[in-house]
């Protein structure tokens, strides 16, 4: 045979097969996208509502034209972004919307301008992608199962826990952090921090060691806008102390907590002679105390709402909490977050699950951390750090009483809060404790038994001293019971 | 027989082309992209493993007892590349601050230059900083008594006349900068402007033996990856470490004359390979009771390596809007320092930079200087993976893209006031090329 027919013949084939392969390569997407179509579930929406916002406005055919011609990512509801219905997604759909909205054109047809589903069933309309959020109960997930539009508000809460604030939303003058999550973040957000986000509280002591504030406050904040002056801690100030971010991982069952759980455990003047005393601390207001180290805040909104003015400038309207606050000196109009948002944020933190326990598997270790939570009642340390705590929707094991205790090292000058001893803390809640160190309001025990031997002086002296006696092997258990938290 | 000796012309003309094709490859596209985190692409296992060690490393947070401190701002190199993964960028609550004092002789310094090993041990209280870098936390307590004091809050001293901000910048792809040559930088240098063109590039030349090429920093004041670790982490973290290179050349002297080593090794070696401008010889004590070094060698190599080998940010679908918006980001000027590509060894790379430094007028201006690069010289900023990048700018004063333009002056005036005159629809263009990066 010719070899110059043959190489003919094969380039033929080749050219053929190619031309096939190209063929085939822009058919199958189509294809597939058309199978998809049928399959897709429909739901409700209203048609026109381009953005997905569950309103047909001008920002619909923005939203439109931004992807006929901006190559923005299509709109996961296809259908709604049919304003004329006819079946496709094209130039017509904005310009029908647009006479619509404001040359008095024909509304668009049903579904409008209540949701409903499609009656002309063209296009399809997929929900948008949402990721799944974590299980009930887990680490950083919501503490019980939330409902549809529960779910929807705790990502709306969580997305503004997470959002960078900017300078042109209200960052500031002064702060700490830019976003709740910069300094909650370890190890889920929503959970404590480093030291390196540690912030820092000053104060002045005279010769007798009496404690009183500087006139710039007791705060120091990290940064400022530009043109304006860098927050120093005042030259005078002869106390200077760190403070921990606190997990608010689990805060909420605290919230919900009826006032006379906590009240019930107080004992002021140690009637029942076990030389514990704690005592409860009221808001001006009436209402109890039960977050901050000493006790001062009585709500988790108001909790909230006093770190987003502290730590990050960021003002709300007072009627959302008496700690808010109402405006700055920022060119930012106040309230800088809207109150939508900061109830959105409320409800995310309020609903954040407690740490889950860390039962060690081993059964060795865990009969160990068994015996060490035996120890942990015996020596008195369960007296304040209560295991259990009777909530509304069941047993809380917070591992706190919530109420002030004089513990504070005797021979140390700390700063001070207006109406409580320099001494008395709030007990701290244990939960969550393997993964908050370093330990105490300060971050000054790296090891938990630091913080036992460090942070209890005074009602906590006896059950230190307990600590203290015991041997070498029931400390390492206790240390373990307290590590499995 | 003719036809078989045609065949064996094509088939020995597609061999020739093979082979040239393989020889003009530097000139085709690195394949140094991935997402976000990723190594780049073509690791084997064993270098994969030394990624990932480098990578523990980086997300490692120390504790004061592993020698966190005695001063720092973060506790991991984490902390502050962090968004959206570690080796990225930081928010604002990151930032920090640099403080100098100008001297007579004009220029800046830093507070206490003549701060010693000695009267840092003894005179700790009086922040003897080893840096133009503020710490925010200061010694706290002791190893054996961590309640004994309150913690010392480090303050901008009086003396301070220069103070600057500064945000963290991501590291996706800086590694590649070191395989570009020193010609293909220099071939955009016009330091006299003699093009006219009102921008006048230079180069940032570190005093080390060779005098290198800066090309990490926002002001390229450092011409390697190892040097701009070293630095970041005894200011930043008050982590020791030993130079690669300084350790051998201590060994050796050690040797030569019998010196003590360890103690006098802040004295020796006045001009390292790896210097950090803005501390020529990096401490490598820091007197906080934890065993210097504290990172050993074979961490810092894999910390070194594990940024050296992140992927360059990876452009996804490019629009038509992206593309037209690219048009117009050369056509007013933009390009002229925000270069595509630079070629290096391995192929053409695209970090929209000409890792040259600029003036960028008396509203960027901060103050500080380093090596070469004057108070208001910066480094063209590298635009790739900007779309995850936030704030903007050095110093992170700017909250968009927009603002971030806007406040370009010197060199990028004329580029700067192009932009403000552009009209709406350029300027959706131009954003939507930028979001694309």
């Amino acid at each position: 045979m010719n070899p110059m027919k043959t190489l003919l013949a094969i380039a033929n084939t080749l050219l053929v097969a190619g031309i096939l392969a190209l063929a085939f390569q822009t058919a199958s997407p189509d294809a597939r996208s058309r199978e998809e179509v049928d399959a897709e579930p429909s739901r409700e929406f209203i048609r026109g509502d381009a953005n997905d916002d569950s309103a047909v406005d001008l920002s619909d055919a923005v939203s439109a034209l931004g992807t006929l011609f901006l190559g923005n990512d299509e709109p996961a509801c296809l259908a709604a972004a049919d304003s004329n219905d006819d079946g496709g997604f094209d130039i017509g759909d904005p310009i029908y919307l647009l006479n619509f909205l404001f040359r008095g054109g024909g509304a668009p047809p049903a579904p409008f301008p209540t949701p409903g589903e499609d009656p002309t069933p063209d296009l399809p309309c997929r929900d948008p992608v949402l990721a799944p959020l974590p299980p009930v109960g887990s680490y950083g997930g919501p503490d019980r199962e939330l409902s549809e539009v529960e779910s929807l508000q705790w990502r709306r809460g969580f997305e503004v826990f997470d959002r960078a604030f900017r300078v042109l939303d209200g960052l500031g003058p002064l702060f700490n952090g830019d976003s709740c999550r910069g300094c909650h973040l370890d190890p889920v957000v929503g959970g404590s921090g480093g030291l390196d986000v540690d912030v820092v509280r000053f104060a002045y002591a005279d010769g007798q060691g009496v404690v009183s504030q500087l006139e710039t406050g007791p705060a120091a904040s990290r940064h400022e806008l530009p043109g304006f002056t860098h927050d120093e801690v005042h030259p005078d100030a002869n106390i200077i102390e760190t403070r921990q971010t606190p997990t608010l991982l689990g805060l909420g069952l605290i919230d919900r907590l009826p006032e006379s759980v906590i009240l019930a455990n107080a004992d002021p003047n140690d009637d029942n002679a076990d030389g514990v005393s704690g005592s409860a601390r009221f808001a001006s207001d009436g209402r109890l105390g039960r977050f901050g180290h000493k006790a001062g805040v009585p709500s988790l909104t108001d909790f909230t709402a006093d770190a987003m003015l502290n730590e990050l400038g960021i003002t709300i309207d007072p009627v959302h909490s008496p700690f808010a606050g109402a405006a700055d000196a920022d060119a930012v109009a106040d309230p800088e977050l809207s109150g939508g948002d900061f109830d959105d944020l409320a409800f995310f933190v309020s609903h954040l699950a407690p740490p889950p326990r860390a039962f060690p598997g081993d059964p060795v270790f865990a009969e160990r951390t068994r015996k060490g939570a035996a120890t942990f009642e015996r020596i008195g340390c369960a007296k304040c750090h209560l295991p259990v705590l009777d909530g509304p929707d069941g047993p809380i094991a917070a591992y706190s009483d919530f109420l002030l205790h004089d513990v504070g090292d005797p021979a140390r000058r700390q700063v001070n809060e207006d109406g409580v001893g320099p001494r008395e803390f709030r007990t701290a809640p244990l939960w969550g404790l393997r993964d908050t160190g370093p330990y105490l309001h300060d971050g000054s025990a790296r090891l938990v038994s630091d913080a036992i031997l460090f942070g209890h002086f005074g009602e906590g002296a006896t059950a230190k001293a307990a600590f203290q006696a015991l041997s070498f092997d029931d400390r390492s258990q206790l240390t373990e019971f307290l590590l499995s938290l | 027989m003719r036809a078989f000796l045609v065949l064996l012309a094509v088939f020995i003309g597609l061999l020739a082309f093979t082979w040239l094709d393989s020889l003009s490859k530097a000139s085709e596209d690195a394949d140094v992209a991935g997402r976000f985190g990723d190594p780049i692409p073509g690791l084997n296992a064993g270098q994969r493993a030394t990624f990932e060690f480098g990578r523990s490393v980086f997300t490692r947070r120390f504790t004061r007892p592993e020698g966190l401190g005695p001063h720092f701002n973060a506790s991991s190199c984490a902390a502050c590349h962090e968004d959206p993964v570690p080796g990225g960028s930081a928010q604002r609550y990151r930032d920090f601050l640099l403080v100098a004092r100008t001297t007579p002789l004009g220029g800046v310094a830093k507070l206490y230059p003549d701060c010693t090993s000695e009267n840092r041990a003894t005179h700790q209280s009086e922040l003897c900083l080893p840096s133009m870098v503020l710490p925010h936390y200061g010694p706290k307590g002791t190893i054996e008594d961590p309640v004994a004091s309150a913690v010392e809050h480090p303050r901008v001293s009086p003396e301070a006349d220069v103070i600057a901000r500064r945000n963290a910048p991501p590291l996706f792809g800086v590694g590649l900068f070191r395989l570009v040559s020193d010609e293909e930088i220099l071939s955009r240098a016009d330091p006299d402007d003699r093009d006219h063109n009102s921008i006048s590039g230079r180069v940032n030349r570190i005093p080390t033996e060779d005098d290198d090429i800066g090309r990490f920093g926002y002001k390229c004041q450092t011409a390697s990856i190892e040097a701009f670790n070293r630095g970041a982490m005894i200011n930043q973290m008050g982590i020791t470490s030993d130079s690669t290179e300084l350790a051998s050349l201590e060994g050796d002297r050690a040797a030569a004359d019998g010196a003590q080593p360890g103690f006098l090794r802040d004295l020796l070696a006045p001009k390292p390979a790896h210097a950090q401008v803005a501390n020529p010889v990096d401490r490598i004590i820091d007197f906080d009771g934890a065993f210097d070094p504290e990172v050993t060698r074979g961490e810092l190599l894999a910390l070194v390596f594990f940024q050296e080998n992140l992927a360059a940010p990876r452009r996804g679908i490019i629009s038509a809007a992206a593309t037209a918006g690219e048009q117009v980001f050369a056509r007013i000027g933009c390009a002229d320092c925000h270069v595509p590509s630079l070629e290096s060894t391995i192929g053409m790379i695209h970090p929209y930079t000409d890792l040259l430094i600029h003036d960028m007028g008396p509203v960027l201006a901060d103050g500080i200087e380093m090596a070469g690069a004057t108070g208001s010289e910066f480094r063209t900023q590298p635009l790739w993976g900007l779309c995850e990048h936030f704030p903007f700018l050095h110093d992170g004063r700017a909250d968009t893209l927009e603002e971030a333009i806007l406040l370009h002056g010197g060199e990028a005036q004329r580029a700067r006031d192009q932009y403000a005159a552009l009209g709406s629809a350029d300027v959706t263009l131009l954003h939507r090329f930028l979001e694309s990066l």
